[in-house]
């Protein structure tokens, strides 16, 4: 059988051209691979997005909906503690009130001791001879 | 009835009656001073009592560290007064009263079962009287800031009254006698807690059943 025999430069000729075509396939695939993989990488770019928008949902809805959370209008105390307090309120003022009043009670001229205590200006005394003293219209 | 005039600190100004002394507007100071309380004690006998006027303990501190069924214990914060204003049959006298106060708290004594039999009947004052509360109160608490707007005892009562200024419009009430501490803070003055017993009275008759 004869053997078939190339010209070398015919060969890396062929070579060379293989090589280009190879090239320029892998380029124009390039080009397009974006198109022909669209849904994948729709995907993929949209995943964190879509589970921070997640995310927030779930949170928003707690944050709306459950007792514990910190927004929620609902109001902090039950009317029976409400109440409670209220009564224990009453009887604390009470006390206090009725206490001081029995103690300063004892003193006759309760007048000078409020003005101690609250050392605010004191009128100076009107005298009636004064013209300074009358209300002039 | 008979009052009785105890070492005053500083003393800026004291009103004296004809029924005894009372001790009053002394503004206490830090450091520790030895008190007498000269307190009538059984079957009229007097007995000394003697304490440390000034601590080294916050209120709260004080208050909190009396622990055991004999003592009752509330604090009321300012949230629970903006509840109170809030309550549908809550008028304007009463919110007016109720959004002025910052916090309540009150410490009291539990009186026994004995007790208040005799109370009940009358004759609690005839029974054996210990002023052990008061003096262990006043001898832990930090008096620093207060002053004393009135100190008293009667026959069966010790009194003091303590004003703390912590601005223009908040002002602290302390009162502590033999059975109770009560601490009322706000923007109150002492003309309010005198009428206080008759507006909680008015209160108390417009409360639901």
């Amino acid at each position: 059988m004869e053997q078939e025999h190339f010209d070398p430069d015919f060969k890396e000729i062929y070579e060379w051209y293989i090589r280009e075509e190879q090239e320029e396939s892998r380029k124009i695939y390039d080009e397009i691979a974006p198109e022909l993989t669209l849904p994948v990488r729709r995907i993929r770019r949209w995943w964190y997005p879509a589970a921070a928008a997640l995310l927030i949902l779930v949170a928003g809805t707690w944050a709306l909906t459950s007792d514990k959370s910190p927004f929620q209008s609902k109001p902090k105390y039950t009317e029976a503690e409400v109440r409670q307090s209220l009564e224990k309120t009453i009887r604390a003022l009470s006390i206090c009130s009725k206490t001081v009043r029995e103690e300063f009670s004892h003193i006759e001229d309760l007048s000078a001791m409020t003005d101690a205590i609250k050392p605010a200006k004191r009128t100076p005394a009107i005298d009636p001879k004064s013209d300074s003293n009358t209300i002039k219209n | 009835m008979i009052l009785f005039s105890l070492i005053p600190l500083t003393l800026s100004a004291q009103v004296t009656t004809n029924t005894g002394n009372v001790t009053g507007v002394n503004k206490a100071t830090t450091g520790s001073t030895s008190v007498n309380l000269n307190t009538p004690g059984v079957a009229g006998q007097t007995t000394t009592v003697s304490a440390t006027s000034a601590g080294q303990k916050e209120l709260s501190e004080v208050l909190t560290g009396f622990k055991g069924h004999e003592y009752n214990y509330f604090e009321i914060n300012q949230e629970m007064f903006k509840a109170f204003c809030e309550l549908e049959y809550a008028d304007s006298t009463t919110i007016a009263l109720f959004s002025k106060i910052k916090s309540v708290k009150m410490l009291e004594l539990v009186r026994t079962p004995k007790e208040q039999k005799l109370l009940d009947a009358g004759k609690l004052d005839n029974e054996p009287w210990d002023p052990q509360f008061y003096v262990s109160v006043t001898s832990q608490l930090d008096l620093t800031g207060y002053t004393q707007l009135l100190r008293s005892k009667n026959y069966r009562t010790l009194a003091l009254f303590l004003k703390k200024e912590y601005g223009p419009v908040d002002n602290e009430f302390l009162l502590i006698t033999d059975r109770l501490v009560i601490d009322i803070r706000g923007d109150i003055m002492i003309k309010t807690i005198y009428q206080m017993e008759e507006m909680m009275g008015y209160v108390q008759q417009i409360l639901p059943n």
